[in-house]
Formats: structure tokens, C-alpha cells, sequence
């Protein structure tokens, strides 16, 4: 199958302000469009290893990032994102437009696709077994995130953890790492060829940038994982690493607070994270150093090979 | 003498670690029980009983002398339980 990278920088650009394109994330196919230059750029470099199906496929989502068509078009521009022809959002300033995207398709898959459970939640894989981060905002998820799939650990989500009703197998959905802020520079240094979006600054979450998932997360987005660990992670400036159990209860309850449709789901959520947290162990994760935290990580790992 | 019962039969229990997870599918509600509770709530899923019924087996149960404090701590229970509408009083 066909991806991205496939298309010169002028063809992609060319097939997304005209019929747009079929990107494959995970279990769900986009029809994106854009006339917007940095929109097609971001997708060229952040979306390259991505599958591209056929025009006349069928699409979960259908979404546009371009321009407003109001008199600010020529004062300060600006852009906005549409899905299904709905705009979810105020416009934002116009070089907000590839972080724009991000959100709205963030946006799609978390108000809509109800056969998962979909938790607020980073979510990796190694050896078979996944870590389930969820985190609020601030906690150092996704620069945690970013550092462990650079070292090993397959990416299935930075945001987004779908947990499939049913069999509480997790789904992956690989896509750009959302960084903010210091975790910029940090993971630049950490990881001198990581390959980053621009950093664009004044959104509503500081100064964001993205970073391309392994091309490897992406070939493997067909295969899902099984609930291994739920981790609730805190970065917490000079703090010594430490790993500490929680009650399963517990975990429940605060990963129940980070879904986006728990209650929506009813019975179906409470089952299905039951599932999770029954297949889990979980533990309050403080840290401030990236290696010790990946070395925690794969010490843990390591240690479910010896039960 | 009236008998306590759970409010509604749909009601999905889960225990971890002592604890206990409720989850009210008539409410929406998740709640999160002590094992002490879990148990008393476990037992009315289980079967309908007067509060003496109730001393009496979960006193067994937790190896316990079935006495006046015991049922005054179950009492209390039962009266946060109502609270949350999990249980009642027939």
C-alpha cells in the first residue's frame, strides 16, 4: 500500500487542496484536505510513513483545516478546522494551523468513536504488554512518552488510549507526539535526531510542537496489546525516581475521571475498565530524570518475564 | 423488623485489594467502597436481610462477636450506603 512519503512535497500539497487524501491512523481512515502549505508540510514530515488508501474509500472522518471565509482573512489570519463541514472550534491564528489539525483529529476520535473506551492517557508496548499513562495536563505524559518509544518501547498512543469494548485489548493509534513548552528542548537534547514539526508559540497550550511517531509504531498500528500496567506519572523537578503500588480500586477510580466516554458507555465502560484494571498492575510514578525513568520502565518490563 | 435490600438490581460489583468498585447502571455512579462496605453491599446483592441477619453472618464471616458495636457500625454503613442510593429500607 502506497504512503505518504510516496508524494513530492508539490503533490501532496496538490492533492489536499484538491480531492484531499485517505490517511490510515490506526483503526480509522481520514479524508483530510487543506490548501494550507504548513498543513501539507507537517503531514509530509510527521505522516510520511503513513498508509494512503484510494480516493474512493471510505472514511471515518472527513475533516478541512483552511481558511475562514470572514473579512479577517486579509487582517489577521486566521484558520479553522472543519469535520464533516462543522467547525468544533473558534478559528485560531493562521501559523496555529498544523497543531490545529492535531486537535480536531484528536477531537473526532474522542467524540465519536464509541466502541472504545477511550482514555486520556499515553499508552506503550513492550514484549506484549502495554503501560497505560494517564495523566492530566502538566504531569510530563507525553515528554515520558516521547522518551520511552525513542528507546524502544512501541508508541500506540500519546493521547488517546482506546481500549476495544469487548475484549479489553487496546487498539493502537499511532500519531505525532504533542510537546509543550521546556519538553521541547528537553527531548531535543535527549534525542538529538528526533524529527520535530516547527515549534509554533501563543496557542492555547504555551508553544507546541510534534514529534513523528517510529516508523515501526506506525507499520505495527494493525496489532493490538494487552493491558499490562497503568501508570499514573508526575514530573516533579529534582524529585528522585520512585515507583509506588496503588490499589487497583484506586486506579480505577482515577482512570475512570481521565475517559472520555466512561459514563457514555455504561455498562460496557465499567466492564471494559474493569477489564483493564484486573489485567493491570498500578503504581504512582514520580520523576525528574528521563533516563532513570526508562530504566524503571524496562526493569519493570523485564521483571513480568519472571513471574 | 424491616429488612435492608439494594436499591435496584443493577448494581456491578467489583473487588480489588480490599476495596470494592460500584457501579449503579440505573445512576450512571461509580463509587468506590472500603472492604467493610463492600461486603455489606455484597451481601444484600446477595440476598435481602434484617440488620441482625446481617450482624450475625458478617460477624462470622470477619470472626467477630456480634455485638452491639458491630451493629452500630454496620447501621452506620448502611446509612451511607442509602445516601448514595445504592441501598434501602423495606
Amino acid at each position: 500500500m502506497p504512503v505518504v512519503s510516496t508524494l513530492t512535497r508539490s503533490n501532496l500539497h496538490s492533492r489536499l487542496v484538491n480531492d484531499g487524501i485517505y490517511l490510515q491512523t490506526g483503526p480509522f481512515v481520514t479524508h483530510v484536505q487543506s490548501p494550507i502549505q504548513s498543513v501539507a508540510d507537517g503531514i509530509g514530515l510527521l505522516y510520511a510513513d503513513y498508509p494512503l488508501l484510494g480516493q474512493a474509500d471510505f472514511a471515518d472522518f472527513h475533516v478541512c483545516v483552511q481558511r475562514p471565509s470572514t473579512v479577517r482573512r486579509w487582517l489577521r489570519p486566521q484558520v479553522t478546522f472543519l469535520a464533516d463541514g462543522l467547525s468544533p472550534y473558534k478559528p485560531l491564528p493562521f501559523d496555529q494551523a498544523f497543531p490545529m489539525l492535531e486537535w480536531g483529529l484528536n477531537w473526532c476520535v474522542s467524540m465519536r468513536a464509541h466502541r472504545y473506551l477511550i482514555i486520556h492517557a499515553a499508552v506503550i508496548e513492550k514484549g506484549g504488554y502495554a503501560v497505560i499513562l494517564p495523566a492530566p495536563p502538566g504531569s510530563g505524559k507525553s515528554t515520558l512518552c516521547a522518551a520511552l518509544v525513542s528507546r524502544g518501547w512501541r508508541l500506540l498512543s500519546d493521547e488517546l488510549t482506546l481500549v476495544r469494548v469487548g475484549d479489553g485489548r487496546l487498539i493502537p493509534l499511532p500519531r505525532p507526539i504533542s510537546l509543550k513548552n521546556a519538553s521541547i528542548d528537553i527531548m531535543q537534547r535527549f534525542q538529538p535526531d528526533i524529527v520535530m514539526s516547527p515549534a509554533v508559540s501563543d496557542t492555547v497550550k504555551g508553544t507546541v510542537a510534534h514529534v513523528k511517531a517510529p516508523a515501526d509504531s506506525v507499520v505495527r498500528s494493525q496489532e493490538a496489546a494487552a493491558p499490562g500496567w497503568v501508570i499514573f506519572p508526575q514530573y516533579l523537578a529534582g524529585a528522585a525516581t520512585t515507583l509506588e503500588p496503588m490499589p487497583k480500586s484506586r486506579g480505577f477510580m482515577q482512570v475512570a475521571e481521565s475517559c472520555f466516554n466512561y459514563s457514555l458507555l455504561g455498562r460496557n465502560g465499567f466492564d471494559t475498565l474493569a477489564q483493564v484494571i484486573q489485567a493491570s498492575d498500578c503504581y504512582r510514578f514520580t520523576y525528574s530524570v528521563l533516563e532513570e525513568a526508562i530504566a524503571t520502565f524496562d526493569a519493570l518490563e523485564a521483571s513480568s518475564f519472571s513471574l | 423488623m424491616k429488612r435492608w435490600l439494594v436499591s435496584n438490581s443493577a448494581l456491578l460489583l467489583r473487588s480489588w485489594d480490599d476495596e470494592f468498585v460500584v457501579y449503579n447502571e440505573s445512576s450512571g455512579d461509580t463509587h468506590l467502597l472500603d472492604g467493610v462496605a463492600g461486603e455489606i453491599l455484597q451481601a444484600l446483592i446477595a440476598a435481602p436481610a434484617e440488620i441482625e441477619a446481617l450482624v450475625t453472618s458478617l460477624g462470622a464471616k470477619w470472626d467477630t462477636d456480634p455485638s452491639a458495636e458491630l451493629h452500630r457500625q454496620i447501621e452506620r454503613i448502611l446509612v451511607d450506603l442509602q445516601a448514595l442510593a445504592l441501598v434501602e429500607q423495606r
